[in-house]
């Protein structure tokens, strides 16, 4: 019998479309509901962030570092502000560095629920994002005690914190951390065992470790391939080698390493490492000590450049920055993990469905902001 | 039996999934929603130590300038990363009394304007630290809306108004004042830029005459060295460069930073002036910024004729 | 007993002073006038109710500001979505364009004429009931192909093709399902299955478990069909987790992506007017439609205190697992039960068959709907097709069998 052959169509999805995390254009060539090419087109939401550092001095690209990657600003800011500390080589007081963690990790668990939520939604399931979204309100309210703000920080400055956390604030961490724990365990019964959810998720996308390296791919999406591989453990910065943590690797429970299965639940599981983290550095959290002490009067780095890389949610964020020894950065060049995680979309999404390329971008948890930057 | 398990294993999990939801539903009081307008979010209080309005605490929203206690340093105005407060200030006379700060410090500059565009502002509560007054306080107050945005009868051009809502003047000196200021600090400037041109022609003419001399002297000796007429040329261009700069003196650094500040204002620009397909905006229209009349009037226009 | 609405209306005095053609249209046109009330008002009051209830499964609250609770959303909605503009696409295939969501509605909404909603009160007694439920509610997808492919949107048109697969194919097991409960019936008419759904017998005809003799407990064949027949229809009606055609993740609105308006809120009306058709339909077949789960009143009081003595262990349970006390369903249910001791009158009206056992019924299928729909995630296409051909049709074969071997062993029928 001879093969029914049909004319490819080209389907663009997005830039306005549900699943597209942002404004993110697809473009597809289908044949059918097979997907057989996929070509991201970006770019829809650029933030200028190169040409804003160029022109500001180094304490007011702050803001704009969490402008980029939005669901981790503070990840974002705690990577820059490390950069810019390691060429003036100034030391931090130990509760700075305390805090910069408690306040890291719960970003980093802020961004995965977002990212397992929006992942249950890619599938069809609306009520975990809800209950996700729930637990991320509460983190905020911790960051709103602490900074003010809710999304957007600009908490971590370049030599030590905006201002101290508020008393209280550490008892209600715990508190949310006692919470938390029996919550993922609630998002495991809903999401994490549900056969249509392993149905729809398992075996979609698989990333094997070859793949993954050649493409740049950081983060949960890389150790998720079983590359274990996480800044925080094999080039330890900040204080991160005073902790005790596991990295969760793919493991390919319910099917093969590296599928978009594994990529989700092993940010489950990092969101559970993650208050371990917290919990430690929360029990050593020195009590004394002027969070804005080591902040410089002046913030002229001398002349030099340098690439600092921190662990941030979505993977290994890298800053570059050229000083030419003046009070404005001559260039910052942001290396953002989004990017290079999603450029691997055309070699594991082709041969799927629709549905899964949909499944498989959201696996790959990405941010619009930083990747057009 | 991989495919009876499979089924097995389905609704099993299935059935783990709906007692979530369902231990949910039987207790609709464990509810997180806020029914906004009537409850709000507690917002946590707690004095950080800036300034002495009780009411500051860390939620960073409204910007308030406490403007007795301004000294006009400009220091916010610097650390603004995207321009949205201009300062306008101004000598004070010899011996006029422009009072003190409430830390005592006498205040030496006149605050003829304190802008603070509130629709640019991004929140990131850089301005506050560097006050040397504590005077630029970011208060709690996220809710901007004012009830006439609230009118049905919202023209087109009037829905600039809801930005022009959100910027806010806090210094209390009258607008004819503050021309007058300007104007004085013009003459003054003026008289002294006029003061330095002068000293400037004088010193040029005196060095042109020198160079003559010189020239003639060497037109003397016959030998033409074109290091000199070299020289010439460079004083000729550094005094006038002097003289530029000295005339930009005059003009208020604040207006610069306007014109500055005022490129990312198009963003907003697609609310009032959303392009018809049909009738294509000259190019022109699109680079205008929002505040020339008559790219407001465009839509009205074209509105009323669709409609 | 009146056969029909529409033979009731035409017995008043007023009609039989006219012409009968003309008595006789009329009170066609008040039936179907009725009926198309009650979908459109059944719509509202649904999704009301569902928004509420995915509220509570989200820890929301839902609608709360128009009305008492919100209780007036649904109708502000409605209000809005007819004030909107009717954007047609201006290379939208007009025609189709225009009479697909008419399509759908009409097909949605002319099956509830053979749908006895209780003993006396249905638009038309037919004796091909069932057949002509299963074949009118097919036409739906003749709609959706219709306004998917007229949109001239490569979204509409997936949606639609997803449509046009998935219903056609889970018609098979859906009807295989039902003929099962024919053939134990014998009959295709609505209100005969119902009839025989009366009194009271034994669980799976030999367990003495003193249950109404619904198909449901009828035998474990039956019992397994009446899941599977919900099954089928969730997907026939496009509803989570089957409901790919309009998987707003993936396909922004499916075969409705184009539509605005009035036509999308016919969308929404047929929508919920078939989610309701399946609802009564498990009800008549499965459920015994408007009979009263108890044979007298004695069996409503003893019912009862049943229900109350469970009610009381669910909140110990409860109370015992979350340190939580909810009193609803233990209230609600002492109040019922100290209500039919007291009332005789209660009692017996609780064990009269009619439209609130209906409604109760439908009510609680509607919402195990919502539930599923609240709970899952959406499954892919091929595997819809898979749980379609591979999973529910082998069982509704196997059922078929099964029943017609309990029908000898129990004696029904003889060879």
């Amino acid at each position: 019998m001879s093969r029914l052959h049909a004319e490819e169509m080209v389907l663009n999805m997005g830039p306005q479309h549900p699943s597209t995390h942002g404004v993110l254009r697809l473009k597809l060539r289908t044949d059918g509901e097979i997907v057989s090419h996929i070509e991201p087109v970006i770019g829809y939401l650029h933030r200028s962030f190169e040409k804003h550092a160029e022109n500001l001095e180094y304490q007011m690209v702050t803001p704009f570092c969490g402008r980029c990657d939005y669901l981790a600003a503070m990840g974002s800011e705690h990577g820059y502000a490390m950069a810019v500390e390691k060429m003036m080589g100034i030391e931090l007081p130990e509760r700075v560095e305390y805090l910069r963690v408690i306040f890291a990790e719960l970003q980093r668990i802020a961004s995965h629920l977002v990212a397992v939520g929006t992942f249950g939604l890619d599938v069809g399931a609306i009520t975990p994002f809800i209950y996700c979204f729930r637990e991320r309100e509460l983190i905020l309210d911790l960051f709103e005690m602490a900074s003010g703000a809710r999304l957007l920080y600009n908490y971590i400055w370049i030599g030590g914190l905006a201002h101290d956390v508020p008393p209280g604030f550490v008892e209600k961490t715990y508190e949310f951390l006692d919470n938390f724990e029996t919550r993922v365990a609630e998002y495991n019964q809903i999401l994490t065992g549900n056969k249509i959810f392993i149905e729809r998720a398992a075996d979609i996308g698989v990333m094997t470790p070859e793949v993954a390296i050649n493409y740049g791919v950081t983060g949960p999406s890389l150790r998720a391939s079983g590359v274990n591989i996480d800044l925080r453990r094999t080039q330890p910065y900040s204080i991160y080698d005073r902790f005790e943590f596991d990295v969760p690797l793919g493991e390919g429970t319910q099917g093969t390493i590296g599928d978009s299965w594994d990529r989700y639940y092993v940010r489950v599981r990092e969101m559970e490492e993650s208050a371990r983290i917290i919990r430690q550095a929360l029990d050593q959290l020195p009590v004394e000590g002027d969070v804005k002490s080591a902040i410089p009067r002046r913030i002229r780095p001398p002349k030099g450049e340098i690439y600092f890389r921190s662990e941030n949610a979505r993977g290994e964020l890298g800053y570059y920055i050229v000083s030419n020894g003046k009070n404005v950065p001559l260039r910052v060049k942001m290396r953002s993990p989004a990017f290079s995680n999603l450029s691997v979309i055309n070699e594991i999404g082709q041969g799927f469905m629709i549905s899964d390329v949909i499944a498989i971008l959201g696996s790959l948890d990405i941010v619009l902001g930083e990747i057009d930057r | 039996m991989s495919y009876f398990s499979n089924i097995t294993n389905a609704v099993g999990t299935l059935i783990e999934g709906m007692k979530v939801t369902m231990g949910y539903f039987v207790r609709p009081r464990e509810h997180v929603t806020l029914q906004y307008p009537d409850e709000v979010w507690p917002i946590p209080t707690r004095n950080i130590g800036v300034g002495e309005l009780d009411a500051y605490n860390t939620i960073r929203s409204k910007l308030v300038v406490d403007i007795d206690d301004c000294i006009g340093c400009k220091a916010c105005e610097r650390a603004c990363p995207v321009n949205c407060i201009h300062i306008d200030t101004y000598k004070g006379g010899p011996d006029e009394d422009l009072g003190t700060t409430s830390n005592g410090t006498k205040i030496k500059l006149l605050t003829a304007s304190f802008i603070i565009d509130m629709s640019e502002c991004m929140f990131c509560d850089l301005c506050t630290p560097p006050c040397p007054e504590d005077c630029i306080t970011m208060t709690p107050d996220y809710q901007f809306i004012s009830n006439d945005n609230l009118k049905m009868d919202v023209t087109p051009e009037q829905r600039w108004r809801d930005r022009n809502l959100l910027i806010y003047q806090f210094s209390k000196v009258s607008e004819t004042e503050r021309q007058q200021r300007k104007a004085q600090a013009e003459a003054i400037a003026k008289a002294k830029a006029e003061a330095l041109a002068l000293k400037k022609a004088e010193a040029l003419k005196a060095a042109e005459d020198k160079a003559a001399l010189a020239a003639a002297e060497e037109a003397v000796t016959a030998k033409l060295d074109p290091t000199s007429a070299e020289t010439v040329s460079a004083s000729e261009s550094v005094s006038t460069d002097i003289n530029s700069t000295g005339s930009e003196v005059k003009v208020d650094i604040p207006i610069a930073s306007v014109t500055l500040a005022e490129t990312p204002v198009p963003a907003a620009e697609p609310v009032a002036n959303t392009p018809e397909p049909e009738t294509p905006v000259a190019p022109g229209d699109d680079i205008s910024t929002p505040d020339s009349s008559e790219n407001l009037e465009d839509p009205t226009t074209k509105e009323s004729e669709n409609g | 007993m009146i056969q029909s609405l529409a033979n009731w209306i035409l017995s008043f005095d007023i009609l039989a002073g006219l012409g009968n053609p003309i008595a006789w249209g009329l009170s066609l046109f008040i039936v179907s006038a009725l009926i198309f009330v009650f979908v459109a008002v059944n719509a509202i009051v649904l999704v009301y109710i569902e928004r509420k209830v995915s509220a509570f499964m989200q820890v929301r609250l839902g609608p709360m500001r128009v009305g008492k609770f919100g209780s007036l959303q649904t109708v502000a909605d409605a209000l809005k979505l007819l004030q909107k503009e009717d954007i047609i696409p201006r290379s939208a295939d007009k025609i189709l364009f225009l009479i697909g969501p008419w399509v759908i509605l009409v097909a949605s909404v002319v099956t509830f004429a053979a749908i006895p909603f209780s003993d006396t009160l249905l638009a038309a007694d037919m004796s091909i009931g069932l057949f002509y439920v299963v074949s009118i509610s097919s036409i739906v997808v003749l709609g959706i192909v219709m306004a998917g492919w007229a949109s001239n949107n490569k979204w509409s048109l997936y949606g639609a093709m997803r449509s046009a697969a998935q219903i056609i194919s889970y018609e098979i097991p859906v009807g295989i399902t039902l003929i099962a409960v024919v053939a134990v019936v014998g009959s295709l008419n609505l209100q005969t299955i119902v009839q025989a759904q009366g009194g009271t017998g034994n669980l799976f005809y030999w367990i003495p478990l003193p249950l109404p003799n619904w198909f449901i407990f009828h035998s474990p064949f039956l019992f397994l069909a009446a899941f599977i027949y919900l099954i089928g229809a969730t997907a026939e009606i496009n509803r989570t987790p089957f409901d790919i055609p309009e998987s707003e993740s993936e396909l922004v609105a499916g075969f409705m992506t184009e539509f605005s308006g009035l036509r999308w809120a016919l969308f929404f009306l047929s929508e919920y007017a078939n989610a309701t058709l399946v609802a009564f339909l498990v009800a008549i077949i499965f459920l015994g439609g408007w009979q009263s789960p108890f044979s007298n009143y004695a069996g409503a009081q003893i019912g009862f205190s049943i229900l109350t003595l469970l009610a009381v262990m669910w909140t110990l349970f409860v109370k015992a697992k979350t340190q939580r006390l909810s009193f609803y369903p233990l209230g609600l249910s002492l109040m019922i039960t100290i209500a039919a001791w007291l009332f005789p009158g209660f009692a017996i009206w609780l064990a009269s068959p009619g439209l609130f056992w209906m409604l109760i019924k439908v009510g609680s299928v509607i919402f195990l709907l919502m539930w599923f729909r609240w709970t899952f995630p959406r499954l892919r296409v091929d595997q819809l097709m898979y749980v379609s051909w591979k999973v529910i049709l082998p069982i509704s074969l196997f059922n078929l069998m099964g029943v017609a071997v309990w029908m000898w062993l129990t004696g029904e029928i003889h060879f």
